[in-house]
């Protein structure tokens, strides 16, 4: 099954030249629920209202506008707005070739696949060289009509490209926070903290997780559909740790059992 | 027919309010409370939001510039509905439907409702970054910096990142526990099957050999555009600074500005950022506080 190439663009690496395809790499498979009214759990409709009046507005007659101040909108010129469109240069630039730690986690936004046009000698050289290099490119492109900054990635042999958030809209880790200081810490709570991290180690396995949400949904839905009380509440969260020393030994006993069993 | 993804990032909205002020609390409201289970150590924790802010200011307007707001309908009763009107509901044919609330769905799996339990801990190198969906910040509840503080240390010193299953409204989340400068942060993690395989697009196989007269000049360009921070301008959305720019010189001009009465304007989120960073920075160092 191949999926729809979203844009035929090309990657510049300086003076390297790569055509590629952009793909979507997300598949949606959240539950989405109906929205119902709550007296006749009727669907609902939606609309765009006047606040005033209540009542709705033609979409010819609705304008776009900016608040530069609280409660002080400037209705915007839509062809003045149109004009912003970035022109589509199709093109991906590459500006920076960083350490993955240097990358805001909090930045990452939507994977999307590249995957090679034309020719593949050139993307799977790239994609090795990367690969190689163990950074992330910082890469700038236009996608239906809008500008996107990305991180560019080499996984196992292909390139993703992972849009990136403002900054701006962020709160971004403080550099300013008390310093991970083990001195400040219980030598021997360390040690024990450090043994039972250390039995705790295991490979990444992604496939090792499933979603059974939707599952539960159903079987939650069938429950309630043949008239069944659906309890609510849930049991309190387990006290705080009182004694630490003694929680850690005894966690570590635990898993050193287990992990011989 | 419109379903939850509105409602939801509206909600969603409002509880990442993030950073705005509430009453009754100190601090930002958290997106999750609850505890972080580290063996059989409890650790009494809060999720917050990584969003500062609405992103734009950019609004849908009525002719007469009155901001427009996105309201449900009832088409059998003809009124325009509140949100505290609306169920979610799923469809048991014939137009039947069974509404379900978020209490139900955690109450499902209560013993991951309250609870986030670090099941094993990975080479944080090792988590591919396409996995990552969003951000969530940790603080420790008051008294128990401590237990935060030492899962900090050791996780960090040895690279390592945490890997707990949870339920945040109504939704099953996979995380990655991750420790930087003493902070701790939960990835959540898109579940692999929502992740495309490169087959699934159509990609061809990566080669066995890479075509060596291509490599050697992949590299050189590579290593010329090295560089050690990121430059975060160059990542502001350009669009926003855009229309901004254009509305300052209508402004300027006195073209299309509409004062709006404070009324019309849906409470929306202002920029009232608590610094949501201080705050987290505050509870690490309350080693002292007495537990709440």
């Amino acid at each position: 099954m191949s999926t729809r190439t979203l844009l035929k663009t090309t990657l510049y690496v300086g003076d390297q030249e790569v055509p590629v395809r952009i793909f979507a790499a997300v598949e949606d498979q959240r539950i989405h629920f109906r929205l119902l009214h709550v007296q006749d759990l009727q669907p609902v409709t939606q609309q765009l209202v006047h606040p005033r009046t209540g009542q709705p507005v033609a979409p010819q007659d609705v304008r776009k506008g900016y608040e530069v101040e609280p409660h002080r909108f400037v209705v915007l010129d839509p062809d003045a707005l149109a004009a912003l469109e970035p022109a589509n240069d199709r093109r991906i630039d590459v500006t920076q070739v960083v350490p993955r730690s240097a990358l805001p986690d909090v930045c990452l936004d939507r994977p999307y696949y590249l995957g090679p046009d034309d020719s593949d000698a050139e993307y799977f050289a790239l994609a090795r060289a990367l690969a190689e290099e163990d950074r992330v490119g910082i890469a700038h492109f236009t996608m239906r009509k809008r500008r996107y900054h990305g991180a560019l990635l080499s996984e196992q042999g292909h390139l993703v490209l992972v849009t990136l958030l403002d900054p701006r809209t962020l709160v971004l880790p403080s550099s300013t926070l008390p310093a991970a200081e083990p001195k400040a810490l219980d030598a021997q709570q360390l040690q024990l903290a450090e043994q039972l991290v250390e039995i705790m180690r295991a490979p990444f396995d992604p496939t090792a997780h499933h979603d059974d949400h939707r599952a539960r949904v159903l079987e939650l839905v069938e429950r309630k559909r043949a008239g069944e009380a659906i309890p609510a509440d849930l049991p309190p969260p387990p006290p705080a740790t009182e004694d630490l020393l003694r929680a850690l030994e005894r966690s570590l006993r635990q898993a050193r059992e287990q992990d011989v069993a | 027919l419109p379903d939850d993804r509105p409602l939801e990032r509206r909600k969603g909205r409002a509880d990442e309010a993030a950073n705005e002020p509430h009453e009754g609390r100190e601090g930002p409201r958290p997106m999750w409370s609850g505890s972080l289970a580290f063996g059989l150590v409890a650790v009494p924790i809060e999720l917050h939001s990584s969003a500062r802010s609405t992103p734009s200011r950019l609004r849908l307007l009525a002719p007469d510039g009155i901001p427009l707001q996105r309201r449900y309908r009832c088409p059998t009763h003809d009124r325009l509905l509140d949100d505290d009107e609306i169920v979610r509901g799923w469809p048991i044919g014939h137009g039947r439907h069974v509404a379900v609330t978020d209490a139900e769905l955690d109450a499902l799996s209560p013993e991951r409702s309250g609870e986030m339990t670090l099941l094993h801990f990975v080479e944080h190198g090792s988590l591919p970054l396409p996995l990552v969906e969003r951000t969530l910040y940790m603080a420790p509840r008051p008294g128990s910096a401590r237990p935060y503080r030492l899962l900090a240390v050791v996780m960090e010193r040895m690279g390592l990142a945490g890997i707990a299953r949870f339920v945040m409204r109504g939704h099953e989340h996979l995380a990655a526990i991750v420790a930087a400068g003493g902070l701790l942060r939960a990835e959540l993690l898109r579940f692999e099957s929502e992740l495309r395989k490169p087959d699934d697009v159509g990609l061809p196989p990566p080669p066995s050999n890479v075509d060596r007269r291509w490599l050697e000049p992949m590299r050189r360009a590579l290593a010329d555009l090295r560089a050690e921070t990121v430059d975060l301008a160059a990542l502001h959305d350009e669009r926003e600074d855009r229309v901004r720019a254009l509305a300052e010189q209508q402004l300027a001009r006195g073209e299309g500005v509409v004062e709006v009465p404070a009324e019309a304007v849906e409470q929306e989120l202002r920029e009232q950022v608590v610094d949501l960073m201080n705050v987290i920075k505050g509870r690490i160092e309350g080693d002292a506080a007495p537990a709440a």
